[in-house]
This record gives C-alpha cells, sequence and structure tokens, in this order.
C-alpha cells in the first residue's frame, strides 16, 4: 500500500471476463449484504418512529402521557430510540456496505457466508433486547452506552466474527496493492472492538472511580463517530466517487494524509465534554485540541473528492448515488466542523442540545447519507433489478437533504441559545429550558415531516427491490438524461453488469 | 515484515497512544482515590478518627451510598434520569455553574451561597457514572437544598408541573399508586394533590418503594461537606 497504483481505479468499462467477475462475486455476496441492509433498514423504521415519539416527548411530556405508558417517559425512549439508530440502522448498514466493497476491491468471491449470517443473528439479537431492555427499565445512564449490562459481549463478539471475516478477506485479495477504500474499512475493523471492549470494561467490569465512567463514556462516544462511522463513510465516497466519475483519485498524497491525521487524532476526542469539570483539566484540552484537528483531513479530502470529480460536477444532476454521496462528503465538512465549533465554545455547549446537533449531523447527515447513496448502487447488483421509480429516488433526496441540514443547525443554533441562558447565573433553569424548548418543538417538526416522510418513502422502494418489483432492464435508474457532453465516458450508475 | 502488518502496528500505535494517555493512565491515577475518614474532637481537643466502637469508621468524605439511597440511584439511572440532568458544577473559570442560586440554595438557609465545583472524590459516594447527558433540566448536585421536605420533591417528581407549569420534566406517575383509604384514615405519607390530579374521593396517591428510594437518593445529594482537596483552608475555617 505504498505505491501510485494504490489508487482506487476501476474502470468502467472492462473485459467481458471483468464483468462476470463482478457479477459472481455479488452473487457470493447476496446473502449476507441483503441480510445487513434488510435488517439495517427495519431498524431505521424503528428508530425514526422512537425518534418521533422521543422527539415530541422532549418538549411535551403530556404527549403519549397514559401510567400503563410510563416507560414511554423521554428519560427511556430517547436512549431506546438512539441506540436503535446507531447499533441497529448505521452499524448494519455500514457492515453490509463494508462486506460488499471488500468483496469487490479484494476481487474475492465470497465462500462461507454462514459466520456472517449467524454474526448478524446475534448482533440483532443483541440490538433487539438492548432497546427492549432500556424501555422495560434496564438502561444504563452514558450516552451511546444504554444498553442493559448483559448486551454488550453479544455485540462484541458478533463484531469481532465480522471484522475478523473481512480482515481475512482482505488479506487473500487478488492485487498485492490496497485501495484507499480498505484501508479505511481494515482499520474500522481493527479500532471499534477495542474502543468497544475498553469502554465497556470500564463501565461495567472493571473497578474504575465514576469520573472515569463517565470519561470513559465521553470518549467512546467520540471514538465510535471519528475513528468508525468516519472511516466507513468515506470508505463509501473513495470507492462511490472514482467508480461513478470512472477516473482515479486525484491525490494518492491527499488520502494519505487524511487517513493518518484521522488515525492519529480520532481517539484523542471526546473529553472536551467536561471542560472545566472534574478531569484532570489537560486531559479536556487535549480533546478540545484533537476535536479542532480534525478540520485537517476535512481540507484534505474536500480537495481530494472535489478534483476527482472536477468537469463531471454535471453527474450529481443525474446519478442518485454520486449525489447522496456528495451530499454525504459535505456531511462530513459539517460533522467535523460542528465538532470543532462545541470544542472551542465548549464551556458553552456541553451539555447542551448543540451535542445532540452534532450526533445527527454525523449519523444522519453524513453517514446516513452516505450508506443511502451506498445501497442506491449495490442493491440494483446484487437483487438484480433497477430502482423503481426515479421520482421515489427525489422525494427520499431533497426532504433528508433538507432534514439533515435543517435538523443539525436548528439543535447546534438552539445549543448555543441554550448555553448562553444557562450561563447567565441569574436567571432560572425553567427559562434555559424554555429558550431551547422553542427549539425542541422545530427539531419535532423537522422530525416528523422531513426525516419521517423521506425514510418512508425509502424504506417502501427498498422493500419493493427486495421483492424485485424493480425495473427489469440494464439501464440504471437516473434522476434525468446525461447531456451530451458527458457521453464521452460511461455512467457507472447501475447496471447489473457494471 | 510485511506491509500489511507495518500497516497494522501504525493502526495500533495512532490508536494506542490516545487510549493509553487519555484512559488508562488517569484511571490508574485516580484509582488511589479512596474516602477519606472524617476527624472529630475527642475530649482532649485532639483530632480523631470517628469510630462505633468495633473499629469501624463511622463517616467518611464523601457521605457513601448504600442501602435504599443505593436502590434509589439505580431508579435514577434506569429511568434515564441522567438524559436531562446533570451532577456536575464546572469551575468556575470557566463557566457559571456554580453562581447559579437554583442550583445551590433556595429552601434551606444553610446552604453556601455560591456552590463549589464538584471534585474526583464527591463521586466516589455513588455507584454509577452519574455526571449527566445534557441540562434539559437543572443541575442535581445540590438538589437537596431545592426542597424543603420530602413531601416537595414527592410532588415534583410525581407531576412537576404542579409546582412549575412551565415544566417540560416527564410525570413519574408509575411510581406512586392509588389506593383505598383504610379505616383509620389516610395516610401521613399521602400526597397532598389538588385539582384534577387529586384522586377519587376515598382514595390516596402514596409513593412506592422505589419512589422513596429516589427521593432517599436525591435528598442526600448535597455538597455539604468540606472539599477535602482543600484541607487548609477548611481547618483555617473550623477553628
Amino acid at each position: 500500500m505504498t505505491s501510485e497504483s494504490t489508487v482506487v481505479n476501476q474502470s468502467n468499462t472492462g473485459t467481458v471476463e471483468d464483468h462476470l467477475e463482478r457479477a459472481a462475486i455479488d452473487r457470493s455476496t447476496r446473502l449476507p449484504v441483503v441480510f445487513f441492509l434488510t435488517s439495517g433498514v427495519a431498524w431505521l423504521a424503528v428508530s425514526i418512529l422512537l425518534g418521533v415519539i422521543a422527539s415530541i416527548k422532549q418538549h411535551s411530556p403530556g404527549f403519549l402521557d397514559w401510567d400503563w405508558l410510563g416507560f414511554l417517559n423521554f428519560g427511556r425512549v430517547q436512549p431506546a430510540f438512539i441506540n436503535a439508530f446507531v447499533y441497529g440502522w448505521c452499524f448494519q448498514v455500514g457492515i453490509a456496505v463494508a462486506i460488499w466493497i471488500m468483496a469487490r476491491l479484494s476481487r474475492v468471491e465470497l465462500k462461507n457466508p454462514v459466520t456472517l449470517i449467524v454474526a448478524g443473528h446475534l448482533w440483532n439479537l443483541g440490538v433487539s433486547l438492548g432497546v427492549l431492555g432500556i424501555l422495560a427499565g434496564q438502561g444504563y445512564s452514558l450516552e451511546f452506552l444504554e444498553f442493559p449490562k448483559f448486551v454488550w459481549p453479544l455485540l462484541f463478539v458478533a463484531y469481532s466474527a465480522i471484522s475478523i471475516w473481512m480482515v481475512v478477506m482482505f488479506q487473500v485479495r487478488k492485487r498485492s496493492d490496497a485501495y484507499v477504500a480498505q484501508w479505511y474499512i481494515v482499520a474500522a475493523c481493527f479500532w471499534f472492538p477495542w474502543i468497544y471492549l475498553t469502554a465497556n470494561m470500564m463501565i461495567h467490569v472493571l473497578p474504575v472511580p465514576g469520573v472515569m465512567k463517565s470519561a470513559a463514556g465521553a470518549w467512546y462516544k467520540s471514538s465510535l463517530i471519528y475513528l468508525f462511522f468516519v472511516p466507513i463513510g468515506l470508505a463509501s465516497s473513495y470507492f462511490m466517487i472514482p467508480k461513478i466519475v470512472g477516473r482515479s483519485i486525484y491525490s494518492y498524497g491527499l488520502s494519505m494524509v487524511a487517513f493518518w491525521t484521522i488515525a492519529g487524532v480520532g481517539a484523542w476526542t471526546g473529553l472536551q465534554k467536561f471542560l472545566g469539570g472534574p478531569l484532570p483539566p489537560l486531559l479536556t484540552a487535549i480533546s478540545g485540541s484533537a476535536a479542532i484537528l480534525m478540520l485537517i483531513p476535512v481540507v484534505a479530502i474536500g480537495i481530494n473528492h472535489f478534483m476527482t470529480v472536477r468537469g463531471h460536477h454535471g453527474l450529481i444532476q443525474y446519478s442518485p448515488t454520486l449525489r447522496f454521496t456528495f451530499f454525504g462528503a459535505i456531511g462530513f465538512s459539517v460533522t467535523c466542523l460542528v465538532g470543532a465549533f462545541n470544542a472551542i465554545f465548549g464551556s458553552t455547549t456541553s451539555f447542551t442540545i448543540a451535542e445532540d446537533g452534532f450526533n445527527m449531523i454525523s449519523l444522519y447527515f453524513f453517514f446516513s447519507m452516505m450508506m443511502f447513496g451506498a445501497i442506491y448502487f449495490i442493491l440494483p447488483r446484487i437483487v438484480g433489478c433497477e430502482w423503481l421509480s426515479r421520482r421515489m429516488i427525489q422525494l427520499h433526496f431533497w426532504p433528508s437533504a433538507y432534514g439533515a441540514i435543517g435538523l443539525g443547525l436548528w439543535l447546534v443554533v438552539g445549543g448555543i441559545w441554550q448555553g448562553i441562558s444557562l450561563e447567565a447565573w441569574d436567571s432560572s433553569t425553567i427559562s434555559a429550558a424554555g429558550t431551547s424548548g422553542s427549539f425542541l418543538v422545530g427539531k419535532s417538526f423537522i422530525w416528523t415531516t422531513f426525516i419521517l416522510f423521506s425514510n418512508v418513502v425509502f424504506v417502501l422502494h427498498f422493500l419493493m427491490m427486495l421483492f424485485r418489483l424493480g425495473r427489469r432492464t440494464h439501464e440504471p435508474t437516473l434522476l434525468g438524461h446525461p447531456q451530451v457532453h458527458h457521453a464521452g465516458q460511461q455512467l457507472a450508475d447501475g447496471g447489473a453488469g457494471a | 515484515m510485511n506491509k500489511f502488518r507495518v500497516f497494522l502496528v501504525g493502526l495500533a500505535l495512532t490508536f494506542g497512544l490516545p487510549w493509553f494517555f487519555l484512559l488508562i493512565v488517569p484511571t490508574l491515577q485516580m484509582s488511589r482515590l479512596a474516602p477519606l475518614p472524617v476527624y472529630e474532637l475527642d475530649e482532649n481537643g485532639q483530632k480523631v478518627i470517628g469510630e462505633d466502637g468495633k473499629g469501624n469508621i463511622v463517616s467518611y468524605y464523601p457521605p457513601l451510598s448504600s442501602g435504599s439511597k443505593t436502590k434509589g440511584e439505580e431508579i435514577y439511572v434506569r429511568e434515564g434520569c441522567a438524559q436531562c440532568h446533570s451532577q456536575l458544577i464546572r469551575d468556575p473559570r470557566v463557566a457559571m455553574d456554580s453562581y447559579k442560586r437554583e442550583w445551590g440554595s433556595v429552601f434551606d438557609s444553610m446552604a453556601p451561597l455560591q456552590t463549589r465545583p464538584t471534585n474526583q472524590r464527591d463521586y466516589l459516594a455513588g455507584h454509577y457514572p452519574v455526571l449527566g447527558i445534557r441540562r434539559l433540566g437543572g443541575d442535581l448536585s445540590n438538589v437537596a437544598y431545592r426542597y424543603g421536605s420530602r413531601e416537595q420533591m414527592h410532588l415534583m417528581i410525581y407531576d412537576s408541573r404542579i409546582a412549575q407549569p412551565s415544566s417540560i420534566m416527564p410525570p413519574y406517575r408509575f411510581l406512586y399508586k392509588t389506593r383505598k383509604i383504610e379505616g383509620n384514615g389516610p395516610s401521613v405519607r399521602a400526597l397532598a394533590l389538588t385539582g384534577d390530579l387529586a384522586p377519587e374521593p376515598g382514595y390516596e396517591v402514596i409513593p412506592t418503594g422505589d419512589a422513596e428510594a429516589l427521593v432517599d437518593y436525591l435528598m442526600a445529594l448535597k455538597k455539604n461537606y468540606t472539599d477535602p482537596s482543600k484541607p487548609v483552608v477548611a481547618d483555617a475555617e473550623a477553628k
């Protein structure tokens, strides 16, 4: 992985053997990829509904307030929602996309999907028990780690099996060089079990002081985003963008800089949440600085992606995959910008809804949009028919895009107001809650309109594909008709052979 | 060494460094923290550690949680109170937490005018990490100063809109039960509910064991002991 040729350079045109080989690989990955995608999308539906309840409950506790529905109080339904979203949807769709990209780039047919399927069932069992456990009153008090104590070994074993499988796939690859997308996937496979094991050992097993448990929780959340979701999301963009534009990544050097900066900086972040708190001040300062340093990969990746697409930006208009991926790449920049902003103004934004804004930007604006793009590319090749309706893709994209921008920025702005109003030492807490309350109403509006609507459309479209109700054709479903000046290069989006 | 191994070593080093210095080292440092015994003055005016005659130390900094207080902390965690409430007073050089009057004294005349920042030792009292996730509600480090009686706190938990109509705190009515008033008249523990919330005549609303434990836990949340990290100042004030 040190030579110029490691840059992704998969030509869309190829010999008949190439097409046959790709089709064979896609066929071999069908079972696990469809399994993880389907269960991921099912969890997406569940978590969006839980998110609607949590969002409304946050400002109007009178909503759905009957005595027997006490388990739907905000304190239980919010962790149920965020954990279903993270471990149900984000993780499973990330694993599905990673498996497929890994198999394609390694040019190896997937021989034994049983391990993956068993691990997948174990993972789903863990997530289901976890979400039900939270609602039943077994939850915990750290963000993204609210699952009951008995769940983490299940998830850890399931994930380890998947990542070992992924690394084996990488090791038997046909070419000795590795693609950038593969670096990111191997790195994510390598880091996540370490992150998860550390956090859970410190919280549930070892006799660690309470302050360090909270610190481990904050570190876990940040590391999960910067060292799992960011690598998987970027792996997808490093695969999809060159694939669709039909040229190799602009600069190998910049990819290298971005990768090793994320690797070197990502795990230092997280503790800035407790700025001024009981932790040693040096640690919070380092973490805050690291969050600001995450702007370096933003610049490197931004230049790299932009220059790769340069001259072909018109394709964003036609290719659903490129459109979602490009939007997700913007989401990556916004994630790191908001992360840096929250670190710089930490004394104001810590413990406010600005942190929820960061979560939603990183998980939806960046990661989910990236994954939607990948699904629009992968699913037709796996199930053998094309997306039914251009209109449905557009109805998925626009509300999702407005929802992602709106939700993220609305919560960050609301968090700043809330923080300022909490800082006012002579004003009451209830007035600060009132300040954030009006922003929370806006958040509910965005959830119940844009996000809910767009994802209902997506889930329906996905189900149609699953039941092979798509179009039987080799023409990909595009969002318009490419102009003549793009005719020089083949549009790779869709088409079961590409 | 092949390239893949070099790559893995790179991943391990870039990740292992922050893992070690951000989590492992501070954990080892803090694992030396232990609750401090409280000194008392004996008849000769000498400082001694308070014992109960069997060699057990009577009280600690911070006061350790036990029995129903621990049960209450469990309920605090499982109901997700930490989703909206923090237990963390930040340093006044960074944030104004300790100046917020509401987060310290309201009813209790013994409450300090300015609450002190919480320190690492304070969190040795409980069994769960309760620093909190967000602050839609107030900080609870000193919540016990804010309530004149257990009854008031029960009413707050039962339905916070009794005291504060614009409150967005969820009601926890399922921690209470409605029962028929027995022969001797209403129980002393019955909540003084009025208006729409009042139970039917002949019935009363009383807290369950869970609600009592939660209130036990919350009523113990006050940092009324001296900051052990500043022993010199504390001793000077004592004399």
